[in-house]
């Protein structure tokens, strides 16, 4: 533990030649990883990430530092480093900051610390899955089941003498696998997500379900039959395709983008930018969701976002940075993936909040189109483009075939959210999963009830 | 580098409970500077140390720590505890070279100047300011990196290469007919005197040009010009069908088929330690490998693969030099060593841009790609990549077209490359571990999906 003079020295050194605002990011996080490969246990590696970040602003401008070498030298170092890149005339003389503790409550709630097990018990939690995997049938070229927890521990001190603490726990599998039908083949892989320690794997069925399933998926998706290209009403199921909102505005509707002029929203708030039908929301506070923290990475308490309101929007996801280049306060949405990286505006748990159309009625609506029921990945800007994971033909307002997956939903996303035209009232939540952007691999999840949008393209294999 | 010493110290007297092990130190040094509209808007700097730890009995086991005052043999014993869980057997061998230290030259960045990096970020800035009228705000990112590899083992392997090099990127948002429009160029560089000016301005005012006004497009078979980096941003993916890794477990499209045809005459993939269009190079993979250039596709036949140490006993071949730790997609710490590129690339041909367009008379040039990594299956080779590009006629560049889709195989897609350009670009990727290039490339019918 540092003690509290250092740190404060710290801060003075980082504010010597100005700057109005510095912070000290310390974080120190032990993650295990368990490989299963082809049956075997393959590797165990046990990780140590240790090191502390410097951010130092001046009005406008940044400063980041990072090092991991977590010695008063080194802590002195990097604050000598971060004043020198900041190089404005000397500041103020900076008095002694003190440090006040602000506590917040971490909404998911930990009842195993994963340390405290040991690695027999998390091999059998693989072996369960790699059963339960083979035993669903169809033809297994390969699989791999990999087991992740991590324990990160955040402290943040800063100039204004906040002093923050949270502790962020986390369990993950990842399956990887390739099946073959006939000719076909293909590889996939996915993730049974908790925020939770070691108590996520209770439930046997929980994990192993999730393994069934996702083999079996595979193999149905090797059966189906290609989608052609069209432009159809397209229906997304309630739950995991919330990531349609992630990418079609939730990344323009993060302040980092507002402030290069890099999003389709910048200078909209007020306006209606979509569908009557939407109301959109980010929320960090949600217990048992992936995304959820008692603190951003800068100290701030997360909250409840309201982003777009009936169709109008109402603001932007912002960090203490962003806020001051926009002249917003921060909205406790400024993560990092670790000490690595600068803070940026992210995403924690995005939803569409529900609506009052009838769940049954949506698909009865569509003569022909398209119901999906699971998202991939997918890439949002001014342009969104999502992997459709798991697709259906909707014929005569009744689901028909299953096509076949990586057939891809593109467009640009402020157009997109104009067409939302019925959303159900059964809100579902999701897993998680990471979100990849400037400021590192972030949990988060996205979810929504089941929705419609009036005429979408659909780029199909011919 | 002391913390070192101390792993060099146990790796030479090492306990019995131990057969072998392995420290790989890999130290990076990096300033940032961002220059926007006409002043510096922000600045990073870091200085880590990374340590991963092998050892091996009967059974390998891992640790990693960027704490630099754990103890060595505390570090070691994690590693070897984890082994004890191990099943797999006699999996792992440690490199059983026995070379001593080799520094390759790191002096030409040393001394990092970051008034210069301010010079050449404005200089930038302003050049790129004159390519298009329409510009609204311009972003330049120079990073001056320095990155320090050692591998050590108990075998008397003692290996050191370092690597210093700056980073270039111009991102720019442009407003036309109340449109937002942005475009972006990069290029690594050992000095920031050899920063191409423009090439920058060629590239970026050609982005933004092949993006306004742009309609629809009929959905069909195409001939298409593929644009470098949208080569590049498939092969950022495709790549992994070369692993060494992938292709033992089957787990490539391309498992089980090497000396065979998979592309045209025009096809040919290399992976390289280093490439006169960037200013990346490296001398030994995380193993201690010596670096090799592998020529993985000559003329359409797959005649290669990237292999580490593993991979390569697996197959009864010998390491390319192609151990890395950084997966797509992967949420973790990379401690595995698992298997990556150099500077990977397909061979550029000897006809330029405009020449390509002029032999294909009609069809689609593509100039833009999107999110490769989800849509391209690796075990398939099926792909569906959202992307945007240009409406070519008689040879000439007609009209701009988006919201199109191009989809069909991997193999397909090599096996009707027609031609390649002269016009070679690289990037680097993945937390700088690896790089990939790839020139345009003429595909004689492509899916396109449009309308």
């Amino acid at each position: 533990m540092i003690e509290e003079d250092s740190l404060k020295r710290v801060i003075r050194k980082a504010l010597s030649s100005g700057g109005d605002f510095a912070e000290i990011f310390i974080e120190d996080k032990d993650e295990l990883n368990i490989k299963c490969s082809g049956g075997t246990i393959s590797g165990i590696t046990t990780v140590r990430i240790r090191g502390a970040g410097i951010y130092l602003l001046c009005g406008l401008k940044s400063v980041y530092v990072f090092t991991n070498d977590l010695s008063l030298t080194g802590l002195v170092s990097c604050a000598e480093r971060a004043s020198e890149l900041l190089n404005e005339s000397a500041g103020d003389l900076v008095g002694d900051t003190n440090f006040s503790l602000q506590k917040a409550t971490n909404p998911n709630r930990f009842e195993i610390i994963p340390s405290s097990v040991g690695h027999e018990e998390k091999i059998r939690v693989i072996r369960e899955t790699e059963r339960a995997a083979r035993s669903a049938g169809g033809k297994l070229r390969q699989l791999n089941v990999d087991y992740f927890d991590t324990d990160q521990k955040v402290l943040i001190f800063n100039s204004e003498g906040l002093h923050s603490e949270d502790r962020r726990i986390t369990s993950r599998l990842r399956l990887q696998a390739t099946v073959e039908v006939g000719s076909h083949s293909k590889y996939e892989w996915g993730d049974f997500t908790r925020p939770q320690g070691f108590e996520a794997f209770r439930t046997k069925n929980d994990y192993t379900s999730f393994a069934k399933d996702f083999i079996v998926d595979m193999e149905e998706d090797l059966k189906s039959s290609p989608v052609k290209s069209c432009a159809v009403p397209v229906i997304f199921e309630a739950g995991p395709c919330g990531t349609f909102w992630h990418e079609t505005c939730g990344h323009q509707l993060e302040a980092s983008a507002v402030s290069r002029n890099a999003s389709d929203f910048a200078g909209k708030v007020g306006q209606v930018v979509a569908s009557e039908k939407v109301t959109l929301i980010d929320d960090g506070t949600i217990p048992g969701l992936y995304g959820s923290t008692a603190i951003d990475d800068e100290g701030f308490p997360t909250q409840k976002n309201i982003l777009i309101e009936n169709g109008v929007l109402k603001g932007y996801l912002c960090d203490r940075l962003c806020g001051r280049r926009l002249g917003i306060p921060s909205t406790g949405s400024g993560r990092r993936q670790g000490y690595s990286y600068a803070p940026a505006p992210r995403m924690n748990n995005t939803y569409l909040d529900h609506g009052k159309d009838d769940d049954d009625e949506i698909i009865r609506s569509v003569d022909e189109g398209l119901f999906v029921k699971r998202l991939g990945g997918g890439t949002g800007g001014r342009e969104f483009s999502i992997a459709v994971s798991e697709g259906y033909w909707i014929k005569d307002g009744k689901i028909s075939h299953r096509l076949r997956s990586g057939f891809v939903l593109n467009g640009r996303g402020i157009d997109m959210i104009k067409k939302v035209d019925m959303v159900g009232s059964d809100l579902k939540t999701d897993s998680g999963g990471f979100c990849g952007a400037d400021s590192g691999l972030c949990p988060v999840t996205s979810f929504q009830p089941r929705m419609r949008i009036s005429l979408m393209s659909v780029g199909g294999e011919g | 580098m002391s913390f070192l010493e101390g792993y060099r110290r146990v790796l030479k007297n090492l306990p019995v409970s131990y057969s072998e092990a392995e420290v790989n130190v890999e130290r990076r040094g990096s300033t940032v500077i961002k220059h926007a509209n006409g002043e510096m808007i922000e600045t990073r700097s870091s200085e880590t140390a990374e340590i991963f730890v092998r050892v091996v009995d009967e059974k390998t086991g891992y640790a990693y720590t960027q704490d630099l005052d754990e103890e060595p043999n505390y570090v070691l014993l994690r590693a070897l505890n984890n082994s004890q869980f191990v099943e797999r057997l006699k999996n792992d061998r440690l490199n059983g070279y026995s070379v001593s230290r080799k520094v390759s030259d790191s002096s030409r960045n040393s001394d990092l100047d970051i008034p210069s990096m301010k010079a050449a970020a404005k200089k930038l800035e302003e050049t790129v300011r004159l390519v298009d009228s329409n510009i609204s705000s311009i972003a330049v990112e120079i990073c001056a990196e320095k990155q320090r590899r050692n591998v050590v083992n108990s075998y008397g392997l003692d290996v050191e290469s370092s690597m210093d090099l700056y980073s270039v990127t111009a991102t720019v948002m442009a407003e036309r007919n109340g449109e937002q429009y942005d475009a972006s160029y990069y290029e690594s560089t050992s000095r920031l005197e050899d920063i191409d000016l423009e090439k920058f301005k060629e590239r970026i005012s050609a982005s933004l040009n092949h993006q306004y006004d742009a309609g629809e497009m009929q959905t069909g078979l195409y001939t298409v010009l593929l644009d470098s980096t949208v080569v590049t941003n498939i092969m950022m993916t495709a790549w992994q069908l070369f692993s060494g890794l992938k292709y033992g477990d089957g787990s490539s499209a391309l498992s089980g088929k090497l000396g065979q045809a998979l592309g045209s005459s025009c096809f040919s993939v290399t992976d390289s330690p280093s490439h006169e269009l960037t200013g990346y190079h490296y001398e030994f993979d995380c193993e201690g490998t010596p670096s090799r250039e592998e020529r993985l596709v000559d003329g359409g036949r797959l005649v290669g693969l990237m292999h580490n140490i593993a991979s390569a006993n697996r197959l009864h071949t010998s390491s390319t030099g192609n151990a890395g730790r950084y997966a797509l997609l992967s949420g973790s710490i990379p401690t595995d060593i698992i298997i990556t590129p150099k500077i990977v690339h397909v061979e550029p041909g000897s006809k330029s841009v405009a020449s390509l367009l002029e032999e294909m008379g009609e069809g689609v040039y593509i100039t833009h790609s999107y999110d490769v990594f989800h849509s391209i299956n690796i075990g398939s080779g099926g792909f569906s990549i959202p992307c945007r590009g240009t409406v070519i006629r008689n040879g000439c560049e007609d009209c701009n077209v988006t919201g199109l889709t191009m989809s069909g195989r991997l193999t397909d897609l090599f096996s009707r490359v027609r031609a390649a350009g002269n016009d070679l670009y690289i990037e680097e990727f993945l937390r700088k571990s690896y790089c990939v290039g790839a020139p345009s490339l003429l595909i004689e019918k492509l899916q396109i999906n449009g309308k």
